[in-house]
Protein backbone atom coordinates (compact mmCIF):
# COMPACT_ATOMS: atom_id res chain seq x y z
CA UNK A 1 0.00 0.00 0.00
CA UNK A 2 1.49 3.33 -0.95
CA UNK A 3 1.58 6.42 1.22
CA UNK A 4 -1.09 8.28 -0.72
CA UNK A 5 -3.73 5.59 -0.22
CA UNK A 6 -2.91 5.32 3.44
CA UNK A 7 -3.42 9.06 3.82
CA UNK A 8 -6.77 8.73 2.12
CA UNK A 9 -7.85 5.94 4.38
CA UNK A 10 -6.80 7.97 7.36
CA UNK A 11 -8.77 10.92 6.06
CA UNK A 12 -11.82 8.82 5.31
CA UNK A 13 -11.79 7.18 8.70
CA UNK A 14 -11.38 10.59 10.31
CA UNK A 15 -14.41 11.90 8.40
CA UNK A 16 -16.32 8.73 9.21
CA UNK A 17 -15.45 9.26 12.85
CA UNK A 18 -16.78 12.80 12.71
CA UNK A 19 -19.95 11.57 11.06
CA UNK A 20 -20.46 8.91 13.73
CA UNK A 21 -19.82 11.47 16.44
CA UNK A 22 -22.45 13.73 14.90
CA UNK A 23 -24.99 10.96 14.56
CA UNK A 24 -24.33 10.00 18.16
CA UNK A 25 -24.80 13.63 19.21
CA UNK A 26 -28.11 13.97 17.43
CA UNK A 27 -29.31 10.81 19.16
CA UNK A 28 -29.00 12.29 22.61
CA UNK A 29 -32.35 14.03 22.18
CA UNK A 30 -34.81 11.51 20.77
CA UNK A 31 -37.59 14.06 20.64
CA UNK A 32 -35.82 16.03 17.92
CA UNK A 33 -36.48 13.24 15.48
CA UNK A 34 -39.76 11.54 14.70
CA UNK A 35 -40.43 8.72 17.14
CA UNK A 36 -42.58 6.06 15.46
CA UNK A 37 -46.06 6.00 17.01
CA UNK A 38 -45.89 2.30 17.79
CA UNK A 39 -42.51 2.37 19.54
CA UNK A 40 -42.05 2.69 23.30
CA UNK A 41 -39.32 4.50 25.23
CA UNK A 42 -38.25 2.99 28.54
CA UNK A 43 -37.52 5.12 31.62
CA UNK A 44 -35.61 3.50 34.49
CA UNK A 45 -36.78 4.88 37.84
CA UNK A 46 -33.68 5.95 39.84
CA UNK A 47 -31.50 4.02 37.35
CA UNK A 48 -30.79 0.27 37.41
CA UNK A 49 -31.21 0.19 41.17
CA UNK A 50 -31.52 -3.58 41.43
CA UNK A 51 -27.92 -4.02 40.35
CA UNK A 52 -26.36 -0.78 41.64
CA UNK A 53 -27.22 1.76 44.34
CA UNK A 54 -30.18 3.96 43.32
CA UNK A 55 -29.24 7.39 41.91
CA UNK A 56 -25.58 6.41 41.42
CA UNK A 57 -23.46 6.89 38.29
CA UNK A 58 -23.20 3.08 38.08
CA UNK A 59 -26.98 2.80 38.15
CA UNK A 60 -27.20 5.16 35.15
CA UNK A 61 -24.47 3.24 33.33
CA UNK A 62 -26.22 -0.05 34.16
CA UNK A 63 -29.51 1.25 32.77
CA UNK A 64 -27.77 2.32 29.55
CA UNK A 65 -26.34 -1.18 29.17
CA UNK A 66 -29.85 -2.62 29.47
CA UNK A 67 -30.98 -0.41 26.57
CA UNK A 68 -32.94 2.09 28.67
CA UNK A 69 -33.73 5.39 26.88
CA UNK A 70 -34.27 7.73 29.83
CA UNK A 71 -33.12 7.56 33.46
CA UNK A 72 -35.13 9.30 36.16
CA UNK A 73 -32.96 10.74 38.94
CA UNK A 74 -33.68 12.93 41.98
CA UNK A 75 -32.08 16.13 43.20
CA UNK A 76 -31.33 17.49 46.66
CA UNK A 77 -29.42 20.60 47.70
CA UNK A 78 -26.58 20.51 50.22
CA UNK A 79 -25.98 23.08 52.97
CA UNK A 80 -23.44 24.81 50.74
CA UNK A 81 -25.85 24.98 47.82
CA UNK A 82 -24.55 22.09 45.69
CA UNK A 83 -27.01 19.89 43.79
CA UNK A 84 -26.51 16.20 44.50
CA UNK A 85 -28.32 13.19 43.10
CA UNK A 86 -30.37 11.64 45.92
CA UNK A 87 -34.02 10.81 46.51
CA UNK A 88 -34.58 11.28 50.24
CA UNK A 89 -34.21 14.55 52.13
CA UNK A 90 -32.16 12.56 54.63
CA UNK A 91 -28.89 10.69 54.12
CA UNK A 92 -29.88 7.76 56.35
CA UNK A 93 -31.53 5.25 54.01
CA UNK A 94 -29.20 5.37 51.02
CA UNK A 95 -25.81 6.28 52.52
CA UNK A 96 -23.57 5.44 55.44
CA UNK A 97 -24.28 8.94 56.83
CA UNK A 98 -27.09 10.39 58.92
CA UNK A 99 -29.16 13.55 59.00
CA UNK A 100 -30.65 16.09 56.58
CA UNK A 101 -28.93 16.74 53.23
CA UNK A 102 -29.64 20.44 53.71
CA UNK A 103 -27.56 20.44 56.89
CA UNK A 104 -24.50 18.74 55.41
CA UNK A 105 -21.88 20.25 53.12
CA UNK A 106 -20.75 18.50 49.96
CA UNK A 107 -17.37 17.93 51.63
CA UNK A 108 -19.17 16.07 54.44
CA UNK A 109 -21.26 14.00 52.02
CA UNK A 110 -18.46 12.97 49.65
CA UNK A 111 -16.69 10.53 52.01
CA UNK A 112 -19.96 8.60 52.53
CA UNK A 113 -20.72 5.34 50.74
CA UNK A 114 -23.98 4.52 49.01
CA UNK A 115 -25.92 1.50 50.29
CA UNK A 116 -27.38 -1.29 48.16
CA UNK A 117 -30.99 -2.53 48.19
CA UNK A 118 -30.30 -4.72 51.23
CA UNK A 119 -29.15 -1.67 53.20
CA UNK A 120 -25.45 -2.62 53.04
CA UNK A 121 -22.66 -0.17 52.12
CA UNK A 122 -21.11 -0.42 48.64
CA UNK A 123 -18.01 1.31 47.25
CA UNK A 124 -20.08 3.87 45.34
CA UNK A 125 -20.28 7.54 46.32
CA UNK A 126 -23.04 10.16 46.19
CA UNK A 127 -22.72 11.91 42.79
CA UNK A 128 -23.24 15.63 42.24
CA UNK A 129 -25.57 16.63 39.41
CA UNK A 130 -22.54 18.01 37.59
CA UNK A 131 -20.71 14.67 37.76
CA UNK A 132 -23.76 12.90 36.39
CA UNK A 133 -24.18 15.43 33.58
CA UNK A 134 -20.54 15.04 32.62
CA UNK A 135 -21.00 11.28 32.59
CA UNK A 136 -24.05 11.29 30.28
CA UNK A 137 -22.82 14.04 27.96
CA UNK A 138 -23.12 12.92 24.34
CA UNK A 139 -24.14 9.38 25.31
CA UNK A 140 -27.34 7.69 24.19
CA UNK A 141 -29.31 8.52 27.31
CA UNK A 142 -31.60 11.30 28.54
CA UNK A 143 -32.19 12.29 32.14
CA UNK A 144 -35.46 13.14 33.77
CA UNK A 145 -34.56 15.35 36.71
CA UNK A 146 -37.23 14.91 39.34
CA UNK A 147 -37.70 18.14 41.31
CA UNK A 148 -35.55 19.77 38.60
CA UNK A 149 -37.99 22.65 38.29
CA UNK A 150 -37.40 23.53 41.96
CA UNK A 151 -33.76 24.25 41.12
CA UNK A 152 -34.22 25.45 37.55
CA UNK A 153 -31.70 28.33 37.63
CA UNK A 154 -28.92 26.11 38.89
CA UNK A 155 -29.90 23.18 36.65
CA UNK A 156 -29.77 25.53 33.66
CA UNK A 157 -26.28 26.74 34.56
CA UNK A 158 -24.96 23.22 35.03
CA UNK A 159 -26.49 21.80 31.86
CA UNK A 160 -25.10 24.69 29.86
CA UNK A 161 -21.68 24.38 31.47
CA UNK A 162 -21.57 20.65 30.71
CA UNK A 163 -23.26 20.87 27.30
CA UNK A 164 -26.11 18.57 28.26
CA UNK A 165 -29.12 20.90 28.05
CA UNK A 166 -30.71 18.85 25.26
CA UNK A 167 -30.47 15.63 27.26
CA UNK A 168 -32.64 16.92 30.09
CA UNK A 169 -36.35 16.37 30.71
CA UNK A 170 -38.20 18.27 33.42
CA UNK A 171 -41.71 17.63 34.62
CA UNK A 172 -44.11 19.63 36.66
CA UNK A 173 -47.72 20.30 37.50
CA UNK A 174 -48.00 24.06 37.16
CA UNK A 175 -50.75 25.40 34.93
CA UNK A 176 -49.58 26.59 31.52
CA UNK A 177 -50.42 30.24 32.31
CA UNK A 178 -48.42 30.13 35.56
CA UNK A 179 -45.48 28.48 33.87
CA UNK A 180 -45.56 31.05 31.05
CA UNK A 181 -45.19 33.85 33.59
CA UNK A 182 -42.23 32.28 35.39
CA UNK A 183 -40.39 30.63 32.62
CA UNK A 184 -38.74 33.29 30.41
CA UNK A 185 -35.83 31.69 28.58
CA UNK A 186 -35.33 29.03 31.22
CA UNK A 187 -36.92 26.23 29.25
CA UNK A 188 -35.16 26.91 25.95
CA UNK A 189 -33.91 23.55 24.66
CA UNK A 190 -35.06 21.80 27.83
CA UNK A 191 -37.93 19.40 27.40
CA UNK A 192 -40.79 20.04 29.79
CA UNK A 193 -43.56 17.50 30.31
CA UNK A 194 -46.71 18.56 32.17
CA UNK A 195 -48.12 16.05 34.63
CA UNK A 196 -51.81 15.24 34.39
CA UNK A 197 -53.90 13.83 37.21
CA UNK A 198 -57.32 12.81 35.89
CA UNK A 199 -58.52 11.56 39.27
CA UNK A 200 -58.51 13.09 42.66
CA UNK A 201 -55.15 12.11 44.05
CA UNK A 202 -54.34 12.34 47.71
CA UNK A 203 -51.07 14.24 47.37
CA UNK A 204 -52.19 16.75 44.73
CA UNK A 205 -55.44 18.68 44.78
CA UNK A 206 -54.65 21.49 42.42
CA UNK A 207 -56.73 23.13 39.71
CA UNK A 208 -55.56 20.84 36.96
CA UNK A 209 -56.90 17.91 38.92
CA UNK A 210 -60.28 19.55 39.06
CA UNK A 211 -60.22 20.56 35.43
CA UNK A 212 -57.56 18.56 33.57
CA UNK A 213 -59.21 19.08 30.18
CA UNK A 214 -58.61 22.81 30.31
CA UNK A 215 -55.11 22.21 31.70
CA UNK A 216 -54.17 20.08 28.69
CA UNK A 217 -55.82 22.47 26.18
CA UNK A 218 -53.92 25.45 27.62
CA UNK A 219 -50.64 23.59 27.58
CA UNK A 220 -51.09 22.36 24.05
CA UNK A 221 -51.83 25.91 22.92
CA UNK A 222 -49.05 27.71 24.80
CA UNK A 223 -46.22 25.14 24.84
CA UNK A 224 -47.15 22.18 22.60
CA UNK A 225 -45.26 19.79 24.90
CA UNK A 226 -43.78 16.66 23.31
CA UNK A 227 -45.35 14.53 26.02
CA UNK A 228 -47.62 14.51 29.07
CA UNK A 229 -47.17 12.31 32.11
CA UNK A 230 -50.55 10.84 32.98
CA UNK A 231 -51.26 9.42 36.42
CA UNK A 232 -54.04 6.88 36.04
CA UNK A 233 -55.34 5.93 39.45
CA UNK A 234 -58.50 4.25 38.14
CA UNK A 235 -59.43 2.91 34.75
CA UNK A 236 -62.15 5.55 34.17
CA UNK A 237 -63.86 7.22 31.19
CA UNK A 238 -62.35 10.51 32.38
CA UNK A 239 -58.84 9.12 32.05
CA UNK A 240 -59.62 7.82 28.56
CA UNK A 241 -61.02 11.20 27.55
CA UNK A 242 -57.78 12.92 28.58
CA UNK A 243 -55.61 10.36 26.85
CA UNK A 244 -57.56 11.03 23.63
CA UNK A 245 -57.16 14.76 24.10
CA UNK A 246 -53.38 14.34 24.43
CA UNK A 247 -53.16 12.14 21.37
CA UNK A 248 -55.25 14.61 19.37
CA UNK A 249 -52.73 17.31 20.32
CA UNK A 250 -50.02 15.07 18.76
CA UNK A 251 -48.22 14.74 22.06
CA UNK A 252 -46.80 11.55 23.52
CA UNK A 253 -48.10 9.83 26.64
CA UNK A 254 -45.86 8.90 29.58
CA UNK A 255 -47.29 6.36 32.02
CA UNK A 256 -45.63 5.10 35.21
CA UNK A 257 -45.76 1.35 35.87
CA UNK A 258 -44.04 1.70 39.25
CA UNK A 259 -46.95 1.32 41.66
CA UNK A 260 -50.59 0.22 41.32
CA UNK A 261 -52.01 3.71 42.02
CA UNK A 262 -50.15 5.21 39.05
CA UNK A 263 -51.50 2.80 36.40
CA UNK A 264 -54.85 1.55 37.68
CA UNK A 265 -53.27 -1.53 39.22
CA UNK A 266 -51.25 -2.62 36.16
CA UNK A 267 -47.87 -2.25 37.84
CA UNK A 268 -44.42 -3.75 37.25
CA UNK A 269 -44.65 -6.42 39.93
CA UNK A 270 -47.90 -7.77 38.46
CA UNK A 271 -46.34 -7.64 35.00
CA UNK A 272 -43.64 -10.09 36.12
CA UNK A 273 -46.13 -12.95 35.89
CA UNK A 274 -48.62 -11.41 33.45
CA UNK A 275 -46.93 -8.87 31.15
CA UNK A 276 -49.76 -8.74 28.59
CA UNK A 277 -52.40 -7.95 31.21
CA UNK A 278 -50.28 -5.21 32.79
CA UNK A 279 -47.58 -3.66 30.57
CA UNK A 280 -49.81 -4.62 27.65
CA UNK A 281 -52.69 -2.68 29.22
CA UNK A 282 -50.50 0.40 29.62
CA UNK A 283 -49.48 0.17 25.96
CA UNK A 284 -53.11 -0.29 24.86
CA UNK A 285 -53.95 2.89 26.78
CA UNK A 286 -51.62 4.65 24.36
CA UNK A 287 -48.38 4.97 26.32
CA UNK A 288 -45.32 5.94 24.26
CA UNK A 289 -43.06 6.24 27.31
CA UNK A 290 -43.14 3.86 30.29
CA UNK A 291 -41.34 4.49 33.57
CA UNK A 292 -40.46 1.22 35.27
CA UNK A 293 -38.70 -0.44 38.20
CA UNK A 294 -38.18 -3.54 36.00
CA UNK A 295 -36.32 -2.17 32.96
CA UNK A 296 -34.64 -5.46 32.04
CA UNK A 297 -37.91 -7.40 31.88
CA UNK A 298 -39.88 -4.55 30.25
CA UNK A 299 -37.27 -4.19 27.50
CA UNK A 300 -37.31 -7.95 26.92
CA UNK A 301 -41.12 -7.83 26.68
CA UNK A 302 -41.14 -4.85 24.29
CA UNK A 303 -38.51 -6.46 22.08
CA UNK A 304 -40.55 -9.66 21.91
CA UNK A 305 -43.44 -7.57 20.55
CA UNK A 306 -41.16 -5.49 18.31
CA UNK A 307 -42.23 -2.39 20.26
CA UNK A 308 -38.93 -1.20 21.73
CA UNK A 309 -37.77 2.22 20.51
CA UNK A 310 -34.37 1.98 18.79
CA UNK A 311 -32.63 4.68 16.85
CA UNK B 1 -47.74 -36.50 42.48
CA UNK B 2 -45.28 -39.33 42.89
CA UNK B 3 -43.68 -39.35 46.30
CA UNK B 4 -39.94 -38.94 46.33
CA UNK B 5 -39.88 -37.36 42.90
CA UNK B 6 -39.31 -33.96 44.36
CA UNK B 7 -36.79 -35.04 46.95
CA UNK B 8 -33.69 -32.92 47.20
CA UNK B 9 -30.78 -33.81 49.44
CA UNK B 10 -28.05 -31.76 51.06
CA UNK B 11 -26.16 -34.99 51.78
CA UNK B 12 -26.04 -35.80 48.09
CA UNK B 13 -25.01 -32.40 46.79
CA UNK B 14 -21.79 -33.10 44.83
CA UNK B 15 -18.58 -32.12 46.58
CA UNK B 16 -16.81 -31.22 43.37
CA UNK B 17 -19.42 -28.54 42.57
CA UNK B 18 -19.74 -25.12 44.15
CA UNK B 19 -22.93 -24.47 46.08
CA UNK B 20 -24.59 -21.11 45.40
CA UNK B 21 -26.34 -19.51 48.37
CA UNK B 22 -28.43 -16.36 47.85
CA UNK B 23 -28.16 -13.98 50.81
CA UNK B 24 -31.66 -13.06 52.11
CA UNK B 25 -32.92 -14.85 48.95
CA UNK B 26 -32.85 -13.00 45.62
CA UNK B 27 -33.29 -9.53 47.11
CA UNK B 28 -32.44 -7.67 43.92
CA UNK B 29 -35.55 -9.05 42.25
CA UNK B 30 -38.00 -8.83 45.14
CA UNK B 31 -38.10 -7.66 48.77
CA UNK B 32 -35.45 -9.45 50.87
CA UNK B 33 -36.77 -12.46 52.82
CA UNK B 34 -39.98 -12.57 50.74
CA UNK B 35 -41.74 -15.48 49.03
CA UNK B 36 -41.11 -13.86 45.66
CA UNK B 37 -37.38 -13.48 46.42
CA UNK B 38 -37.27 -17.26 47.07
CA UNK B 39 -39.20 -17.99 43.87
CA UNK B 40 -36.80 -15.81 41.89
CA UNK B 41 -33.83 -17.67 43.41
CA UNK B 42 -35.38 -21.00 42.37
CA UNK B 43 -35.92 -19.66 38.82
CA UNK B 44 -32.25 -18.65 38.61
CA UNK B 45 -31.01 -22.08 39.68
CA UNK B 46 -29.70 -20.96 43.06
CA UNK B 47 -28.98 -23.98 45.32
CA UNK B 48 -29.81 -22.48 48.70
CA UNK B 49 -31.45 -19.37 50.14
CA UNK B 50 -30.19 -17.84 53.36
CA UNK B 51 -33.12 -16.47 55.35
CA UNK B 52 -33.51 -14.82 58.74
CA UNK B 53 -36.08 -15.70 61.39
CA UNK B 54 -37.90 -13.66 64.02
CA UNK B 55 -40.76 -14.37 66.37
CA UNK B 56 -44.11 -12.60 66.62
CA UNK B 57 -45.84 -11.78 69.92
CA UNK B 58 -47.96 -14.93 69.53
CA UNK B 59 -44.86 -17.06 68.83
CA UNK B 60 -45.15 -17.50 65.09
CA UNK B 61 -41.89 -17.68 63.11
CA UNK B 62 -41.67 -15.07 60.37
CA UNK B 63 -38.86 -13.92 58.09
CA UNK B 64 -37.10 -10.70 59.10
CA UNK B 65 -33.47 -9.66 59.07
CA UNK B 66 -33.32 -6.56 61.26
CA UNK B 67 -34.27 -6.35 64.93
CA UNK B 68 -37.05 -3.96 63.90
CA UNK B 69 -39.43 -4.05 60.94
CA UNK B 70 -38.77 -0.36 60.12
CA UNK B 71 -36.39 -0.70 57.17
CA UNK B 72 -38.09 -3.49 55.27
CA UNK B 73 -41.81 -2.96 55.96
CA UNK B 74 -44.40 -0.21 56.25
CA UNK B 75 -44.57 -0.87 60.02
CA UNK B 76 -42.44 0.19 62.96
CA UNK B 77 -41.06 -1.60 66.01
CA UNK B 78 -39.99 -5.14 66.84
CA UNK B 79 -41.60 -8.23 65.30
CA UNK B 80 -42.45 -9.31 68.85
CA UNK B 81 -44.56 -6.15 69.31
CA UNK B 82 -47.14 -7.67 66.95
CA UNK B 83 -49.27 -10.78 66.65
CA UNK B 84 -49.17 -12.58 63.32
CA UNK B 85 -52.51 -11.05 62.36
CA UNK B 86 -51.20 -7.57 63.14
CA UNK B 87 -47.84 -7.95 61.44
CA UNK B 88 -49.50 -9.34 58.31
CA UNK B 89 -51.17 -5.96 57.78
CA UNK B 90 -47.85 -4.35 56.86
CA UNK B 91 -46.35 -4.37 53.38
CA UNK B 92 -42.79 -5.29 52.50
CA UNK B 93 -40.72 -2.51 50.93
CA UNK B 94 -38.61 -2.93 47.79
CA UNK B 95 -34.93 -2.01 47.45
CA UNK B 96 -35.91 1.66 47.05
CA UNK B 97 -37.75 1.65 50.36
CA UNK B 98 -41.07 1.89 48.49
CA UNK B 99 -43.95 -0.33 49.70
CA UNK B 100 -44.85 -3.31 47.50
CA UNK B 101 -48.05 -5.36 47.61
CA UNK B 102 -46.18 -8.20 49.36
CA UNK B 103 -46.43 -9.26 53.02
CA UNK B 104 -44.04 -10.62 55.63
CA UNK B 105 -43.96 -14.40 55.13
CA UNK B 106 -44.15 -17.00 57.89
CA UNK B 107 -41.58 -19.82 57.96
CA UNK B 108 -44.42 -22.16 56.97
CA UNK B 109 -45.21 -20.15 53.86
CA UNK B 110 -41.54 -20.16 52.89
CA UNK B 111 -41.25 -23.91 53.40
CA UNK B 112 -44.26 -24.40 51.10
CA UNK B 113 -42.21 -22.63 48.44
CA UNK B 114 -38.79 -24.19 49.09
CA UNK B 115 -39.77 -27.79 49.85
CA UNK B 116 -38.34 -30.07 47.15
CA UNK B 117 -37.05 -27.06 45.18
CA UNK B 118 -34.21 -25.31 46.99
CA UNK B 119 -32.18 -25.73 50.18
CA UNK B 120 -32.48 -23.33 53.10
CA UNK B 121 -29.86 -21.88 55.39
CA UNK B 122 -31.48 -20.68 58.57
CA UNK B 123 -29.60 -17.86 60.18
CA UNK B 124 -30.35 -17.19 63.86
CA UNK B 125 -32.48 -20.36 63.88
CA UNK B 126 -30.86 -21.69 67.01
CA UNK B 127 -32.60 -18.96 68.98
CA UNK B 128 -35.88 -20.56 67.98
CA UNK B 129 -34.82 -24.15 67.75
CA UNK B 130 -37.65 -25.57 69.84
CA UNK B 131 -40.09 -24.08 67.34
CA UNK B 132 -38.22 -24.88 64.14
CA UNK B 133 -37.34 -28.49 64.90
CA UNK B 134 -40.90 -29.93 65.02
CA UNK B 135 -41.89 -28.04 61.86
CA UNK B 136 -39.00 -29.55 59.91
CA UNK B 137 -39.58 -32.99 61.40
CA UNK B 138 -43.24 -32.97 60.42
CA UNK B 139 -42.34 -31.95 56.87
CA UNK B 140 -39.39 -34.34 56.73
CA UNK B 141 -37.05 -31.52 55.74
CA UNK B 142 -33.91 -32.20 57.76
CA UNK B 143 -31.99 -33.00 54.56
CA UNK B 144 -33.02 -29.69 52.94
CA UNK B 145 -32.13 -27.32 55.76
CA UNK B 146 -28.75 -26.21 57.02
CA UNK B 147 -28.38 -24.68 60.47
CA UNK B 148 -25.47 -22.56 61.52
CA UNK B 149 -24.15 -20.86 64.61
CA UNK B 150 -21.13 -19.39 66.31
CA UNK B 151 -21.12 -21.77 69.32
CA UNK B 152 -18.06 -23.82 70.26
CA UNK B 153 -18.46 -27.58 69.99
CA UNK B 154 -18.88 -27.88 73.75
CA UNK B 155 -21.75 -25.36 73.83
CA UNK B 156 -23.34 -26.90 70.76
CA UNK B 157 -23.14 -30.39 72.18
CA UNK B 158 -24.47 -29.37 75.56
CA UNK B 159 -27.55 -27.78 74.03
CA UNK B 160 -28.33 -30.04 71.09
CA UNK B 161 -26.89 -33.44 71.98
CA UNK B 162 -30.27 -35.11 71.53
CA UNK B 163 -30.95 -33.92 68.01
CA UNK B 164 -27.53 -33.06 66.63
CA UNK B 165 -27.39 -36.14 64.43
CA UNK B 166 -30.81 -35.44 62.88
CA UNK B 167 -29.78 -32.11 61.40
CA UNK B 168 -27.16 -30.54 59.17
CA UNK B 169 -25.11 -28.05 61.13
CA UNK B 170 -22.39 -25.64 60.11
CA UNK B 171 -20.26 -23.90 62.74
CA UNK B 172 -19.17 -20.34 61.99
CA UNK B 173 -15.43 -19.84 62.45
CA UNK B 174 -14.19 -16.26 62.52
CA UNK B 175 -10.62 -16.54 61.32
CA UNK B 176 -10.02 -12.82 61.56
CA UNK B 177 -11.26 -12.88 65.14
CA UNK B 178 -8.78 -15.28 66.77
CA UNK B 179 -10.65 -18.45 65.83
CA UNK B 180 -9.18 -21.26 63.75
CA UNK B 181 -8.02 -24.86 63.84
CA UNK B 182 -8.76 -25.32 67.55
CA UNK B 183 -12.47 -24.72 67.01
CA UNK B 184 -12.48 -26.57 63.68
CA UNK B 185 -10.70 -29.65 65.04
CA UNK B 186 -12.89 -29.71 68.10
CA UNK B 187 -15.92 -30.07 65.84
CA UNK B 188 -14.26 -32.46 63.38
CA UNK B 189 -13.10 -34.80 66.17
CA UNK B 190 -16.57 -35.13 67.68
CA UNK B 191 -19.23 -34.49 65.07
CA UNK B 192 -20.01 -34.81 61.39
CA UNK B 193 -20.39 -31.16 60.47
CA UNK B 194 -21.94 -30.26 57.12
CA UNK B 195 -19.38 -27.55 56.60
CA UNK B 196 -17.66 -24.57 58.14
CA UNK B 197 -18.58 -20.96 57.46
CA UNK B 198 -15.31 -19.07 57.55
CA UNK B 199 -15.10 -15.31 57.84
CA UNK B 200 -11.70 -14.20 56.59
CA UNK B 201 -11.31 -10.50 57.35
CA UNK B 202 -10.44 -7.98 54.69
CA UNK B 203 -7.10 -9.44 53.56
CA UNK B 204 -5.55 -12.87 53.11
CA UNK B 205 -3.44 -12.81 56.30
CA UNK B 206 -5.88 -15.04 58.22
CA UNK B 207 -6.27 -17.70 55.52
CA UNK B 208 -5.77 -21.36 56.41
CA UNK B 209 -5.50 -24.40 54.14
CA UNK B 210 -9.11 -25.15 53.23
CA UNK B 211 -8.07 -28.30 51.39
CA UNK B 212 -7.61 -29.93 54.81
CA UNK B 213 -11.24 -29.15 55.69
CA UNK B 214 -12.54 -30.44 52.36
CA UNK B 215 -10.59 -33.68 52.79
CA UNK B 216 -12.56 -34.38 55.96
CA UNK B 217 -15.77 -34.25 53.92
CA UNK B 218 -16.96 -30.93 55.29
CA UNK B 219 -17.86 -28.11 52.92
CA UNK B 220 -15.94 -24.83 52.94
CA UNK B 221 -18.33 -21.89 52.98
CA UNK B 222 -17.25 -18.26 52.50
CA UNK B 223 -19.45 -15.19 52.11
CA UNK B 224 -18.60 -13.04 49.10
CA UNK B 225 -21.00 -10.32 50.28
CA UNK B 226 -18.54 -7.78 51.63
CA UNK B 227 -14.76 -7.31 51.31
CA UNK B 228 -14.23 -7.76 55.07
CA UNK B 229 -15.64 -11.33 55.01
CA UNK B 230 -13.77 -12.67 52.01
CA UNK B 231 -10.25 -11.23 52.08
CA UNK B 232 -11.33 -8.41 49.82
CA UNK B 233 -12.84 -10.71 47.14
CA UNK B 234 -16.42 -9.47 47.21
CA UNK B 235 -19.32 -9.81 44.76
CA UNK B 236 -19.15 -6.37 43.17
CA UNK B 237 -15.75 -7.23 41.66
CA UNK B 238 -17.58 -9.50 39.21
CA UNK B 239 -19.09 -6.42 37.56
CA UNK B 240 -15.65 -5.57 36.21
CA UNK B 241 -14.22 -9.07 35.95
CA UNK B 242 -16.52 -12.01 35.08
CA UNK B 243 -13.86 -14.40 36.44
CA UNK B 244 -13.61 -12.68 39.82
CA UNK B 245 -14.91 -15.85 41.55
CA UNK B 246 -11.87 -17.80 40.32
CA UNK B 247 -10.17 -16.83 43.59
CA UNK B 248 -12.72 -18.89 45.55
CA UNK B 249 -12.18 -21.94 43.34
CA UNK B 250 -8.40 -21.65 43.67
CA UNK B 251 -8.68 -21.50 47.43
CA UNK B 252 -10.77 -24.65 47.79
CA UNK B 253 -13.97 -22.86 48.75
CA UNK B 254 -17.01 -24.84 47.58
CA UNK B 255 -19.95 -22.95 49.05
CA UNK B 256 -20.39 -19.23 48.33
CA UNK B 257 -23.02 -17.01 49.89
CA UNK B 258 -23.56 -14.21 47.41
CA UNK B 259 -25.46 -11.01 46.63
CA UNK B 260 -24.88 -11.64 42.89
CA UNK B 261 -26.32 -15.14 42.31
CA UNK B 262 -26.89 -14.56 38.59
CA UNK B 263 -23.27 -13.62 37.88
CA UNK B 264 -21.90 -16.39 40.13
CA UNK B 265 -24.03 -19.05 38.42
CA UNK B 266 -22.96 -17.78 34.98
CA UNK B 267 -19.32 -18.11 36.05
CA UNK B 268 -19.77 -21.59 37.55
CA UNK B 269 -21.60 -22.85 34.47
CA UNK B 270 -18.74 -21.69 32.28
CA UNK B 271 -16.26 -23.51 34.52
CA UNK B 272 -18.45 -26.63 34.78
CA UNK B 273 -18.61 -26.13 38.53
CA UNK B 274 -22.37 -25.64 38.80
CA UNK B 275 -24.87 -28.26 39.86
CA UNK B 276 -28.64 -27.83 40.15
CA UNK B 277 -30.27 -29.17 43.34
CA UNK B 278 -32.11 -31.86 41.39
Amino acid sequence: MNHYTLQNIKKTSFLLGLLIAQVALSQTNYFKQRIPENKILVVAHRGDWRNYPENSVKAIEGAMKLGVDIVEIDLQKTKDGQLIVMHDKKLDRTTTGKGEVSEASLAEIKPLFLKNGAGMPTREKVPTLEEVLNFVKGKRIMLNLDKGWDFIEQVRLLTEKTGTTEQIILKGNKKASELKKEVGQKLDHIIYMPMVWPEDYSIYKRDEVINPTEYIRDFSKMFSPVAYEVIIKDDSPKADELLTLIRDAHAMIWINALWPELCAGHDDDKAMDNPDENWGWIIRKGANIIQTDRPEELIRYLKSKNLKYED
Amino acid sequence: MVLGQNHISLSKFPHDKIMVIAHRADWREAPENSVMAVKKAIEKGVNMVEIDLALTKDSVLVLMHDNTIDRTTTGKGKPSDYTLEEIKKFYLKDGLGVPTQMRIPTLDEILDTTQGEIFINLDKAFDYFDLVYPVLKKRNLFDEVLFKGTATYEEFNRKYRAIKNDIHYMPIVRLANHEGWVKINDYMNHYKVYGFELTLGSDESHMINFKEIQKSGARVWVNSLWPQQSAGHHDDLVLENPDAYEWFVKNNINSIQTDRPKELIDFLKRKKLYSPVK
